[in-house]
């Protein structure tokens, strides 16, 4: 039987670094993958990640086993996130990198099938590459509700927790979200 | 239903969060209302090609955040704040110092390379005054008055003594001349042994009358030198009391 993530925290309070790293190993791609879609930058993800690790690891002491843990998880990780977010608006600078044509490829790489065939990668790029533009040209608060609820499968209740807004609020984002994404797709669907 | 109010059921229905009791009115509605039926299929060709999009693989380096939480723990703890935090306890620190340099009215000068620090107001050191009581001035004055008048009487009472030893010698010294002179007339008429006793009964009475007139003299002087030095340490210790300098 796998051992619960609040028995890992349970350990890492009493200093249990192989239980930091099995909660790391986890959660880091999950992590990984919401921070990815909200920053859409690689490397301030990966920052934002071990920040993330290393504020749960620092704050185990006073972690209680109340509601979920992947709720105060995220909690944490949207929240950082949001200040990367404010801190690029502030300084107006935007990653180039995920921009380039070669660095989108390399993302992309990671969202096809293993073994396609040329077209296939092309016109997988191409849509991929749509989705994430898409997503990108959302506000912020809309496109994190997305990301919770499309991609990890987050309630709206537990994403009203995450973000510490109300219910309506949330469902609002989303309905708003659908309806633009809808039409900023649909030359591709 | 109105379309508004199924196209936000819609959304709902796709990610599982429709009440039961809602999914036969959207149903009734979706089949009367060929718009919201579009929607609807919109809605689920976005969701279906966001679905596209796969899970990206990184993973985390661990031995980086095992070293940062090693970093983390060696911080003491006050230093692992940030910088607005220390910004603003420096702040409040720096108010905290000029509020009490304030308070205490403290003075900082730099001057010829010397950095003087002084706490508090300066003490003010109260200057003497002289006395400026009119009724004490008045007494005071009264009783070098009368001191004087004293002094003087006994200056004036002196001068008469003086006078009288003055006369007393005389008349002794015209006594012993006409006492000389007749002893001599006697040595010159009756030239007798006679002669001899009344020399010493001469020289006997002589040196009674310088004995006498010394001893006054003496009692006379220590009883003025008594009076004036009592008279004038009074004076000037009157006079002093009250900032007074004899003779200014």
């Amino acid at each position: 039987m796998e051992i619960t993530d609040h028995e890992l925290m349970r350990k890492i309070k009493d200093g249990d670094m192989p239980a930091f790293d099995t909660l790391v190993r986890r959660w880091e791609h999950r992590l990984y993958n919401v921070v990815c879609k909200i920053l859409s930058d690689p490397e301030t993800t990966k920052d934002v990640c071990q920040d993330t690790f290393l504020k749960i690891y620092q704050t185990a002491k006073k972690y209680r086993p109340i509601g979920h843990f992947e709720t105060w998880l995220y909690r944490i990780a949207v929240n950082r996130s949001i200040n990367e977010l404010k801190k690029r608006k502030r300084h107006q600078t935007y990653s180039l990198a995920y921009d380039d044509e070669d660095e989108k490829g390399t993302f992309c790489h990671n969202l096809i099938d293993p073994e396609p065939q040329p077209d296939e990668i092309v016109q997988q790029n191409e849509i991929a590459s749509c989705i994430q533009d898409a997503l990108k040209n959302l506000p912020a608060d809309q496109r994190i509700v997305v990301i919770l609820r499309h991609y990890e499968g987050l309630k709206f209740q537990q994403i009203a927790e995450v973000l510490n807004c109300p219910l309506g609020t949330v469902k609002s984002r989303i309905y708003s979200a659908m309806d633009q994404l809808k039409m900023m797709l649909k030359h591709i669907i | 239903m109105e379309c508004e109010e199924a196209r936000k059921r819609i959304v709902d229905f796709f990610y599982d969060e429709l009440e039961p009791d809602t999914m036969s009115s959207l149903q009734e509605h979706l089949a009367r209302c060929d718009n919201c039926s579009e929607y609807k299929q919109e809605i689920q060709s976005a969701i279906q090609c966001l679905d596209q999009q796969k899970e990206l693989q990184s993973s985390i380096d661990l031995v980086a955040l095992h070293d940062a939480i090693e970093r983390k723990s060696r911080t003491w703890g006050l230093f692992s704040y940030r910088l607005p935090v220390w910004g603003t306890v420096l702040f409040v620190l720096f108010g905290i110092v000029l509020s009490a340099f304030a308070l205490t009215k403290t003075e900082v000068q730099y001057t010829n390379n010397t950095l003087t620090i002084r706490f508090g107001e300066p003490i003010a050191v109260p200057q003497a005054q002289p006395q400026t009581d009119p009724i004490a001035q008045a007494k005071l004055q009264a009783k070098i008055d009368d001191l004087t008048k004293r002094t003087d009487k006994i200056l004036t009472e002196y001068k008469k003594d003086q006078l009288k030893f003055q006369s007393q010698l005389t008349k002794e010294m015209r006594d012993s001349h006409n006492t000389t002179l007749k002893m001599i007339k006697d040595y010159e008429s009756r030239r007798d042994v006679q002669l001899a006793n009344l020399v010493q009964q001469i020289q006997l009475k002589h040196y009674q009358s310088l004995v006498a007139m010394k001893n006054e003299f003496e009692l006379l002087a220590s009883q003025t030198e008594k009076e004036f030095k009592r008279s004038y340490s009074t004076m000037a210790a009157m006079a002093g009391l009250l900032s007074y300098q004899p003779g200014q």
